[in-house]
């Protein structure tokens, strides 16, 4: 699975697209994905779409897969 | 998070309320909710899943067949109806071809045609092609017809249709002066999206030195014929608490290329440990609590929390941690059961979780963890809205699949039965019976 990261603003952007292309049909499904914010810096991460890329002004930075970096620190029970 | 209650019930397939059905929820009633791949209850007639359909996002509830069974042979139709991706429209101006070393026109005539698209080549001794993007999703089935012509007197002597990778599999055709119709049948390309049509010369599409020669192209029709399918809402057959999630990249599979989705030859909700999960508005506020879980995990969950249910990852939740099965049945004060046996990865389970005033224990296939019974019933216990499955709320991602999960908001050590090959008694023995777990 492979991700845009960037601003909050940059991958709603992406997301706003991915639905304006996608057109939805279905009575529950309304949303391609939702942004996921780093645990401790101030960017965030969006699925990559197979076949829609961000617009050509957007900075997004393409990953093949998410750095451990970006999972939350487990709490011990 | 756009997650809710999930209310449209528009075409329910295969509902049969076979007299003499009796269900889990039958025999043991009071589950504050209830999810599941069979039926579970008489007086349920609903649907148990709605799902959506990659080809083309169309949704559809599924239900059970006259058993009780998930009725997959109404899913894998509806899943895998023919839904054409692509179909050309070269009359003059429509043309949305994407070419390399070429050049496209549509609105032509040749040999008796209008309309047909013209490829020209140029740029060299390279590779010429013209492609049609986004046609495949690596992953299904595809039936690709077009017509083509080639006009003979050139370097070119045929086309060949890839999708830019040879393992993809590759289609030559080779008829001169005549339009001839191609029908590719059943094409799984799984390393490109792209449906390209290269110039050919003998066996040889790169380099083709013939700049000016000329291929024709009409009716390009590619037809996905297999798809996935996505679970938008897990139904709750215990209430109106359906697990629901709008959001296509975090809907589950039931569907896998094709075929029903299975985890270790179970009919599962297959969940991608990255972002997959479903979410009930489902209220629970309790000290007592009973949980039965049929899921397993990927391997992943020998290093990471994988949870196969929860509301967050401090408060309330049940998950498969270095092989553990830790259940938080009390956050303040934090109360976590833990059975502290190992369970097999990429093996569906039954875990069970007891917790109340007579009883705090957890099992695995109907094994008692080793830990000390654990009387919760003095504690905060449990207070939540939303419980999501497949996750704690957007953390700890279950990688696996999950088959079944009947949540009580009581103590049901007197129904939790035991768990022998083949069967058993009560609720666990009702479970392994069905799923042939043990």
């Amino acid at each position: 699975m492979s991700w845009y990261i960037g601003t909050l603003k940059e991958v709603e952007a992406y997301n706003a697209k991915v639905n304006e292309a996608k057109a939805y049909k279905g009575s529950i499904t309304s949303n391609w994905a939702n942004p996921r914010q780093h645990p401790e810096d101030d960017y965030y991460a969006i699925i990559a779409k197979s076949g829609i890329e961000p617009d050509e002004e957007s900075s997004l930075q393409f990953v093949e897969a998410l750095g451990e970096d970006w999972t939350p620190t487990e709490e011990t029970p | 998070m756009r997650l809710g209650l999930g209310l449209g019930v528009d075409s329910i397939t295969s509902q049969k309320i076979g007299a003499g059905f009796t269900g889990i929820l039958d025999e043991f009633t009071g589950a504050a909710a209830a999810y599941s791949v069979r039926r579970l209850s008489s007086t349920y007639t609903d649907g148990l899943i709605r799902v959506r359909r990659s080809s083309d996002d169309t949704e559809q509830d599924i239900g059970f067949d006259s058993n009780g069974d998930l009725d997959t042979t109404a899913l894998t139709t509806f899943v895998n109806e023919d839904v054409d991706i692509y179909t050309s429209d070269f009359t003059s101006g429509n043309e949305d071809m994407a070419e390399v070393n070429g050049t496209g026109a549509d609105g032509q005539s040749v040999a008796g045609v209008d309309d047909a698209y013209k490829f020209t080549l140029s740029g060299g001794s390279v590779a010429h092609y013209t492609r049609t993007n986004s046609a495949f999703d690596k992953v299904n089935s595809y039936d690709v017809s077009f017509d083509y012509y080639i006009p003979s007197g050139q370097t070119i002597d045929g086309i060949r249709v890839r999708t830019g990778t040879t393992s993809d599999g590759e289609y030559d055709q080779t008829t001169l002066d005549a339009w001839t119709s191609v029908a590719i049948e059943d094409w799984t390309p799984t390393s490109k999206s792209t449906c390209r049509f290269n110039a050919l010369v003998g066996s040889s599409i790169d380099p083709i030195d013939a700049d000016g020669d000329v291929f024709y192209l009409k009716n390009i029709v590619v037809t996905q014929t297999t798809a996935d399918g996505h679970v938008t809402t897990w139904y709750d057959q215990a209430g109106s608490n359906n697990a629901t999630n709008s959001t296509e990249s975090e809907q589950p599979l039931i569907v896998d290329g094709g075929s029903v989705a299975q985890f270790d030859g179970i009919n599962a909700i297959k969940t991608n440990g990255t972002s997959h999960q479903l979410a009930a508005s489902l209220s629970l506020s309790t000290t007592a609590f009973s949980s039965f879980s049929v899921a397993g995990t990927d391997g992943a969950a020998g290093t990471s929390a994988q949870a196969i249910f929860g509301s967050n990852a401090t408060a309330f939740y049940s998950q498969i941690k270095s092989y553990d099965l830790e259940t938080r049945v009390s956050s303040s004060p934090v109360l976590t059961l833990d059975d502290d046996i190992g369970n097999n990865p990429n093996q569906m389970q039954l875990f069970s979780s007891i917790n109340g005033t007579s009883e705090g224990n957890q099992y695995i296939d109907g094994t008692l963890g080793n830990r000390s019974p654990l009387d919760t019933s003095s504690s905060g216990g449990i207070s939540e809205t939303t419980v999501y499955i497949g996750s704690a709320n957007g953390q700890r991602y279950l990688g696996g699949g999950i088959s079944e999960i009947i949540l009580f908001a009581s103590e049901q050590s007197s129904n939790r039965g035991t768990v022998t090959t083949g069967g058993g008694t009560g609720i666990q023995g009702n479970i392994n019976t069905y799923f042939n777990i043990v």
